[in-house]
């Protein structure tokens, strides 16, 4: 039989070398990879990511994630856009959380103005992020469970997350891509009866949470492929960036609530949870402690929130009242300066951030003194777990990629901007 | 109230070693501008700290100065001739440090006709897909970066779509099917 020629690049020495760069396990000497194409349209890369596997048999010895199916040019379109009215792209970068993406952007912004926010304003904020948080860890659960194989948790969860979302819809007329908040306020208060209906809904997802429990954590087939899978160790994961549940399931306690509290996360009682391992099963397991934890702090705002006005005096940046705008004229110039130039900032750098559903969402303004920021970036958490991504896949099998891939939680349009 | 940034006091030992480093506060933020040739010195300084170690490289990003008339930047303002200024790019670095809580924010420039910089991929590992994006955004080349290649774009894409003389209306031209045994436009 003839011998085969081994590409060069395939040749022992040069997988070697090009393995020793990246740190990686080198494959049967002598034998040529089978190269797999997984998405970009796979049910389970969640539509908008696309990865590339080198199989030895069915071990992943090298793998190319590729994300960047979503060009939207988040970060040139704020270029080009007033302050306001950039408002509504941030909604689309974690769809499932738009309030948190909201509320970080504005924060920013309201930063850079030196706008004080009410008290009302404040609570409401913190109710609804932690209503969002909750949404995204249900959707997160969901696609492992369904993924899996397993459905009832995937339909109990989803239609959970539904009724949360229901009640947004009541309070800001969209089920996703809100938009709610303005500078220095709200866009309108919330409906009266709002506050009673989503405690009615929290105190009914607690034995929910409860079931799914009882379905998922001691189930042999999901055992079997969470213990032990995508494993990471906190050092590594501190190298290469990670935050949010992904860090705190290998055991470190950041999360910028705590670390760098905003809003009204000081004033209320809730813990960090963390994991240990940092596999799949531990980032189930923080994920649904972690909705535990924000149903005991929406509970607590609930009881909190106090009456009074929604919006800040402060007319500089934020639109006046329709009354004023149809009915004085400086009502009427106010609005028309904050709609057509935008609010105008000092000038400087300036970075925030929120503790987003995967992690520390951050928001670098660069401004310049116009009602346009020269230059907006996003740090999107899932983004940099897609940069270390091949690093856990790498040596395990390739069923292996599609719970790794769901307990991690990449959200496209985050990612991709 | 706490600190959450590394201000002047806590930078004491730093601007000893880098006398040559600018310290400018912006919002309670500080900005600590560098020259490109201490990058190498400064990464290490920064990461193995005694007291702050910043352990966590949190984001990179890049800012083209092209058609600013900010204050960081008075000379340049969009001319043909800015196009390859010394200072036309900044890239901002954003650090935590977890065991004290701490951020840090490290600005240095860079330009010319290829603009190149040193990588912090040996550093921190969170480097590999930021720097990536800064190649595949503006343009700017990491030396020692192991695998610099574009990141959310396609290989065959014209130009770089954050540099500000790139048009926010336009057409890329078409690509044909590419070859199978190209390895998906990796070579």
């Amino acid at each position: 039989m003839a011998e085969i020629e081994i590409p060069a690049k395939y040749k022992v020495e040069e997988v070697k070398k090009r393995k020793e760069i990246l740190e990686l396990p080198i494959a049967s000497p002598g034998t040529e990879p089978v190269k797999i194409n997984l998405g970009p349209s796979h049910p389970a890369m969640h539509g908008t990511i696309k990865m590339i596997a080198e199989l030895d048999g069915e071990t992943i010895v090298n793998i190319d994630v590729e994300p960047g199916f979503l060009h939207r040019g988040m970060e040139k379109m704020c270029e080009n856009h007033t302050y306001v009215s950039a408002l509504p792209y941030t909604d689309r970068l974690n769809y499932v959380t738009a309030f948190i993406n909201n509320f970080g952007y504005i924060e920013t912004i309201e930063k850079l103005f030196g706008i004080e926010i009410t008290e009302r304003c404040a609570w409401l904020r913190t109710l609804l992020s932690e209503l969002s948080r909750i949404t995204d860890h249900y959707t997160c659960q969901a696609a492992i469970c369904s993924e899996i194989g397993a459905m009832t948790p995937f339909l109990y969860l989803m239609q959970a997350r539904d009724y949360i979302w229901e009640q947004f819809n009541w309070a800001t007329g969209a089920r996703q891509t809100y938009s709610y908040p303005r500078i220095g306020g709200l866009a309108r208060d919330i409906p009266d009866g709002w506050l009673s209906k989503i405690k009615e809904i929290l105190l009914s997802n607690i034995p929910l949470l409860k079931d799914v429990h009882g379905l998922m954590d001691k189930n042999r087939i999901f055992l079997d492929r969470t213990q032990k899978v995508g494993e990471i160790s906190s050092d590594d994961a501190i190298n290469a960036g990670i935050t949010g549940p992904f860090l705190r399931s290998t055991g470190i306690n950041y999360d910028v609530r705590k670390a760098m509290p905003y809003l009204k996360y000081d004033e209320v009682e809730w813990e960090v949870p963390v994991g240990k391992y940092g596999d799949n099963y531990d980032r189930w397991f923080l994920r649904m402690r972690e909705i535990e934890e924000s149903i005991k702090i929406c509970l607590q705002c609930i009881d909190k929130i106090p009456e009074g006005p929604i919006n800040s005096d402060d007319y500089y940046a934020h639109l006046p009242e329709k009354t004023e705008v149809y009915s004085s004229i400086e009502g009427l110039i106010n609005h028309f300066k904050i709609i057509i130039d935008g609010p105008k900032p000092p000038k400087g750098n300036i970075y925030h951030c929120v503790e987003g559903a995967n992690g520390e969402l951050g928001f670098f303004i660069v401004s310049d003194g116009t009602g346009t920021a020269y230059r907006m970036h996003v740090r999107a958490p899932s983004f940099l777990i897609m940069g270390v991504l091949d690093k856990i896949i790498i040596g395990h099998q390739l069923a292996d990629i599609i719970p790794i891939f769901g307990s991690v939680n990449m959200v496209g349009g985050e990612c991709d901007r | 109230m706490e600190k959450y940034w590394m201000l002047r006091d806590d930078l004491k030992d730093f601007f000893k070693q880098f006398p040559n480093a600018e310290y400018l506060e912006q919002f309670d933020q500080p900005n600590i501008r560098i020259p490109a040739e201490d990058m190498e010195k400064i990464f290490d300084f920064v990461k193995n700290h005694k007291k702050f170690p910043m352990d966590m490289l949190l984001d990179i990003t890049a800012v083209d100065y092209l058609t600013s008339d900010y204050a960081e930047q008075p000379n340049l303002t969009g001319r043909e001739e800015d196009l390859y200024s010394e200072t036309r790019f900044d890239v901002v670095y954003h650090f935590y440090s977890m065991k004290t809580n701490r951020r840090m924010r490290i600005i240095t420039s860079c330009g010319g006709e290829n603009p190149e910089i040193l990588s912090s991929y040996k550093w921190w590992q969170a480097a590999h897909f930021l720097e990536r994006e800064i190649w595949d955004m503006f343009g700017i080349k990491f030396t020692g970066h192991p695998d610099l290649r574009r990141v959310l774009l396609y290989p065959e894409f014209k130009g770089f779509p954050l540099k500000k003389d790139f048009p926010v209306l336009g057409e890329q031209p078409r690509i044909k099917l590419r070859n199978p045994e190209q390895d998906n436009g990796r070579n």
